[in-house]
């Protein structure tokens, strides 16, 4: 199952550790989706391309990943939730602007992307607007206003990622996600969220359409056995004595 | 203001390229010609105000000016997250511009009323709120706010006053008096004007209610007895000035709409004798207050 990341896996685990705080299976969840599209791999990725992390809470893998490409200093990781840290639980981008969007109340992030796509458009710049959500979060009811907003108005370059790890199907089953969004106007890819190759043939077929979607299948908590779509883990940390040996078993 | 709100929106858009205008299916004729002549930054952008709040802060990001407009309720009270979130907590600027007011659809329900408007927003740090009396004072305060990068509410009203006051000023005298000192928002000075007319009050008067400390000081130090009128909810200009106030020995009377549906179907001058913001109404509660030696 490994993709590689052990790395990562151990900074997320050791982060929410230290400060007891912080939501590891829903970071591991994402985290190959954010390391392929910070990664130099990501080759159709342009410079102006933006990405926003609209599940909020699962920001340690944006700052894992962001240290990891010098953007961040780990120190600011390493003090993640600590008082004067500028990483918290949630994004706050007013203190990194580099993490584009505060977020952590769901359902924001979709129509902060079309808008940033509408001006990009109007201000007729080349650039693709991605926006990372939860397949829970697709329960807000702002994320389908706002896709009724893209196709009507036939905004271009916007790509929203879908984190499908069916941890709220316990609630709303999400069964026919692609069916809903191609209703909506947009062109949908399913691929394996841990499969880094198909992640970054998304990323170049999304750059190339104007209105995307990737449905990412994923695992939460996904490489950690115990927390793998294991509820109980949402917001539990473990102790930092526990993390070599949850990494052992993966 | 409807007609002033259309006609200088529509002038500074013209001149500002950087303004983006988002209507929730509200005010479309008057910015017919805009939307057909600039559809991709004149937008009818449909009844869904909670993304409009989002999108238009995504603009905004991005470094356009968006002015946000439809019915108070369906921002403030529908929208008040993505305003809190998407906009004040992310330091982002724009306009939020309503009609409808505490209840100018006085006949369509209290669904159309916002009485609340105000006491709700004023709970969002960094927001600046304006409530102009006029059509008048509502361009003057556009002009002067609307590229300020703060994010800015304009609350308009179909009901005006017609007084004179000193434009510069944020608090300005209307009235000379002494037995207390009465501060006006917006067009219930009209109302405020009438009750008071024979009686020793200061009046003054203000149609921007945050961030005035230091000319709330200024102008009520003296004054032994306070009394805020507001054409909403009371609490706006106290919630918003709280240091101020907390400071302020002298005994304060909050007067604004009457906190309960307003359910009957009717006139806005019948509303308002409801509301218990009639100058009849207004004038008692000032005699009691203000002329009562106990107080």
């Amino acid at each position: 199952m490994s993709t590689g990341l052990n790395k990562f896996r151990r900074q997320i685990l050791h982060t929410v550790a230290s400060a007891q705080e912080g939501h590891a299976p829903s970071a591991l969840s994402i985290l190959d989706l954010v390391y392929c599209w910070f990664s130099r791999e990501h080759e159709t990725r342009r410079d102006n391309d933006i990405f926003l992390l609209s599940k909020g809470h699962a920001s340690l893998a944006l700052y894992v990943v962001l240290a990891s490409c010098d953007l961040l200093d780990i120190k600011e990781v390493e003090a993640y939730c600590q008082k004067g840290s500028k990483l918290g639980g949630h994004p706050d981008s007013r203190k990194v602007p580099l993490l584009q969007i505060s977020s952590g109340s769901l359902g924001h992030g979709l129509p902060l992307a079309v808008g940033r796509a509408m001006a990009s458009q109007l201000r007729e710049l080349k650039r693709t607007v991605f926006v990372l959500v939860g397949d829970g979060e697709l329960n807000e009811g702002t994320n389908w206003e706002a896709l009724l907003v893209a196709s009507s108005r036939k905004i271009s370059g916007i790509c929203v990622m879908v984190d499908a790890n069916g941890s709220t199907d316990r609630a709303i089953e999400l069964s026919d996600l692609k069916m809903k969004f191609q209703s909506f106007g947009f062109e949908v890819r399913e691929i394996d969220g841990h499969n880094h190759l198909a992640i970054f043939e998304s990323y170049r077929w999304a750059t190339e359409r104007d209105r995307s979607v990737i449905i990412a299948r994923t695992v939460k908590g996904f490489g950690i056995p115990q927390m793998e779509n294991n509820p109980e883990w949402h917001h539990k940390f473990p102790k930092i004595s526990e993390i070599d040996e949850m990494l052992d078993q993966s | 203001m409807r007609r002033e709100f259309t006609n200088i929106v529509s002038e500074i858009f013209v001149q500002d390229p950087k303004v983006m205008l988002f209507l929730g299916d509200i005010g479309v004729y008057g910015f017919r010609e805009l939307i057909k002549s600039e559809p991709n930054r004149a937008l009818n952008i449909g009844i869904l105000e909670q993304a409009m709040i989002g999108i238009a802060a995504g603009a905004a990001q991005e470094k356009l000016i968006p002015i946000v407009h439809t019915i108070a309720p369906f921002i403030v009270e529908r929208a008040l997250e993505q305003i809190k979130v998407d906009f004040a907590y992310q330091g982002l600027g724009g306009n939020l511009v309503t009609v409808g007011a505490s209840f100018d659809y006085s006949r369509l329900g209290c669904t159309h009323h916002c009485p609340a408007d105000i006491t709700t927003l004023v709970n969002i740090p960094n927001i600046k709120i304006f409530v102009p009396g006029n059509g008048k004072e509502f361009e003057r305060l556009f002009k002067n706010n609307y590229d300020s990068g703060h994010l800015n509410y304009f609350r308009l009203s179909e009901h005006q006053h017609e007084i004179k006051i000193d434009e510069d000023l944020p608090l300005s005298t209307v009235k000379m008096g002494s037995h207390a000192t009465v501060i006006a928002v917006g067009p219930i000075l009209r109302e405020v004007m009438l009750a008071s007319a024979d009686l020793n009050l200061k009046i003054v008067y203000c149609n921007e209610i945050s961030q005035i400390e230091s000319t709330l000081w200024e102008t009520l130090t003296n004054s032994k007895k306070v009394i805020i009128v507001e054409p909403y909810y009371s609490g706006g200009i106290f919630l918003s000035n709280l240091d101020f106030f907390n400071s302020l020995h002298v005994p304060i009377l909050q007067i604004g709409v009457r906190r309960q549906f307003l359910t009957d179907y009717c006139s806005y001058e019948e509303m308002l004798k409801f509301a218990e913001l009639d100058a009849r109404s207004i004038r008692e509660k000032l005699i009691d207050f203000a002329f009562d030696s106990e107080n």
